[in-house]
C-alpha cells in the first residue's frame, strides 16, 4: 500500500476531514511485501452473490400478484416506479461525480464535502430503489418476455447483490486500490442499466407521465 | 461507528423492503384467491376448508372479512371468505359478484363468444384471440337474446341448453351457437344460478384510461382467450393470473375485473 501514488494516479480517495483514517491506511495497513494480508473479499462477494441469486429465485418462483402498495399522487404503480427509478438514477450520477471528485479525477475539484455527498447521495439512491424493487419482485417477478425485461430482471438482481458487496467491502481497510472503484462502478453501471430498461423505456414508450 | 454506517445502510434498506413486502401482502386482495383453482364464488359457505388454496402470501386471513368489497377485485370472493357462521354475507356477496348464467360458444368465423346474464341484463364479449374483439350489452329475457355493440347487433334464442342466433357487424353477418358454461361451478353446487362465476373479464376502468383495453373469456376447459388493445392496436392477451385478475403486457401490469351485467 505504499505505492499509492504511481503515475500521479490516486488510488485512495482524498479524505480531507479524516486524517486518522488516512494515517491508518498509509501506515497501519499491511506492508507491500505482504499483499496476502489484504482483507479478504470473500464474505462480501459471497453475500452479494447470495443476495442476487436469492432475489432472482424469489422473483422467479413467487407468483406475481400484479398488485403491491402504491404511493399516493401518481396515476399508477408504474409511474411511481418510473419516477423513483429516475430519482435513483439522478443520485447515481451524483455518486459517480462525487466518487470521481474523491479520487481526484475531476482535476482540482475535490472539495472536503465530496465524501459526505457521496455517502448521502448513495443512501438516498439506494433507499429510492428499494420500493421499486419490492414492487418488481412482488407484483411482477423475474420476467423474460423479451430482451428488455430479461436484462432488467438480471440487472435488478445483480444490482442489489453488488450493492451489498459494496457496503460490506467499504468498512474493510487496506484494500487494493482498484477494489472500491470497481465495485462502485459495477453498482453504477447496473443501476443505469436498470434505469435505461425501465424508466427510459417507459418515457419513450408512453411519454412522460406522472 | 464509521465502519458500521454501510451496514446500517444495508439494514435500513432491508427493513424498508420488509415493511413494504408486508404492506403489499396485505394490500393484495386476498379475496381473489379462490379463483386460482377455478372455484366459483359459489354459495357454498359450508365448505370453508378449500377456499384458501393459494394463501401463501402472508395474507392476514382476517383481512377479507374485515373489509368486504373494499378493494374492487375483492368483490370476486363473496362466499369463500365468509366463515360458515355468516350465511347472509355469502349470499349478499354472490348477489353482487356473480352472475346467473354464462353462455359460451363460437361464431362461424371461429371467434369465441361469451354471454353473461344476470337479472335479465346481459353483457357479451366476442373475440378471436388475435385481432378481433367486440363488446355488446343488452338483455336476455324469455329465451330471447338481444344485444348491441359498436356497429353491431346480436340476436338469438335459447332453446333448452343451447343458444343460437346471429351477429351483424356493419355489413357482415355471422351465426353463433353457445352452450351454458357450467364448469365454473365446483362440485355439489347447482349448475347455474346465483352462484355462477363470471366468465368475462375486462381491464379495469383505471387501466383503460391509460390507453389499454383488454378482455378475457374464461373457457369451460380452464383456458382463456382474450385480446389486449393498446391505443387501438389489438394483440393476443397473455392469460390473466386467476389469483389476482392481472397480467403483464410489455412490463405493464393490467388489472381486470369480472364483467357483471348491470354492475355499472
Amino acid at each position: 500500500m505504499s505505492q499509492h501514488r504511481h503515475g500521479g494516479t490516486r488510488t485512495v480517495p482524498r479524505r480531507a476531514a479524516e486524517p486518522t483514517v488516512e494515517v491508518m491506511r498509509d501506515f497501519g495497513g499491511p506492508a507491500p511485501s505482504a499483499p496476502r494480508q489484504r482483507p479478504s473479499l470473500l464474505v462480501p462477494l459471497v453475500v452479494g452473490a447470495g443476495v442476487a441469486v436469492a432475489l432472482g429465485v424469489y422473483g422467479r418462483t413467487h407468483t406475481p400478484t400484479g398488485i403491491a402498495v402504491n404511493v399516493a399522487g401518481f396515476s399508477s404503480p408504474l409511474t411511481v416506479k418510473v419516477w423513483l427509478g429516475t430519482g435513483a438514477a439522478f443520485f447515481a450520477v451524483i455518486q459517480l461525480l462525487s466518487a470521481l471528485s474523491m479520487w481526484g479525477r475531476l482535476g482540482g475539484f475535490s472539495p472536503s464535502w465530496a465524501g459526505a455527498a457521496h455517502r448521502w447521495s448513495g443512501r438516498i439512491a439506494f433507499l429510492l430503489t428499494v420500493p421499486v424493487a419490492v414492487h418488481c419482485l412482488y407484483a411482477l417477478g423475474f420476467a423474460d418476455y423479451d430482451t428488455r425485461t430479461l436484462l432488467h430482471s438480471l440487472l435488478g438482481c445483480f444490482f442489489f447483490g453488488v450493492f451489498a458487496t459494496k457496503m460490506l467491502t467499504l468498512p474493510k481497510r487496506g484494500l487494493a486500490g482498484w477494489v472500491l472503484p470497481t465495485v462502485g462502478g459495477l453498482v453504477f453501471v447496473a443501476l443505469i442499466g436498470i434505469f435505461l430498461t425501465s424508466s427510459v423505456w417507459y418515457f419513450t414508450t408512453f411519454g412522460v407521465q406522472f | 461507528m464509521k465502519r458500521l454506517t454501510p451496514l446500517l445502510t444495508l439494514l435500513s434498506g432491508a427493513v424498508t423492503a420488509a415493511v413494504l413486502f408486508t404492506m403489499s401482502a396485505q394490500a393484495s386482495p386476498p379475496g381473489t384467491q379462490p379463483a386460482a383453482d377455478g372455484a366459483p364464488p359459489a354459495a357454498a359457505p359450508a365448505e370453508p376448508a378449500d377456499v384458501e388454496p393459494d394463501a401463501d402470501d402472508d395474507v392476514d386471513p382476517a383481512a377479507p372479512g374485515d373489509e368486504p368489497g373494499d378493494i374492487d377485485a375483492d368483490a370476486r370472493r363473496p362466499a369463500g371468505t365468509s366463515p360458515p357462521t355468516e350465511p347472509d354475507s355469502s349470499s349478499g356477496g354472490t348477489e353482487v359478484n356473480s352472475v346467473e348464467q354464462n353462455w359460451i360458444g363460437e361464431l362461424e368465423n371461429g371467434a369465441t363468444i361469451a354471454i353473461t346474464v344476470k337479472n335479465g341484463k346481459a353483457e357479451a364479449y366476442v373475440c378471436d384471440g388475435r385481432s378481433m374483439e367486440l363488446w355488446l350489452s343488452g338483455t336476455v329475457r324469455d329465451g330471447k337474446i338481444e344485444l348491441t355493440g359498436k356497429d353491431a347487433k346480436l340476436t338469438g334464442v335459447i332453446r333448452g341448453d343451447r343458444a343460437s342466433g346471429e351477429m351483424v357487424v356493419g355489413v357482415r353477418r355471422w351465426k353463433f351457437t353457445a352452450r351454458p358454461d357450467d364448469t365454473a361451478v365446483d362440485d355439489a353446487v347447482v349448475k347455474s344460478g346465483p352462484g355462477t362465476a363470471p366468465a368475462i373479464y375486462r381491464v379495469t376502468e383505471a387501466t383503460r384510461k391509460g390507453g389499454y383495453d383488454g378482455g378475457w373469456i374464461m373457457l369451460p376447459d380452464g383456458t382463456q382467450i382474450g385480446i389486449v388493445t393498446w391505443n387501438g392496436k389489438p394483440i393476443p392477451a397473455p392469460p390473466l393470473d386467476p389469483a389476482f385478475n392481472s397480467t403483464v403486457v410489455d412490463g405493464v401490469t393490467l388489472v381486470a375485473e369480472p364483467v357483471i351485467p348491470g354492475g355499472r
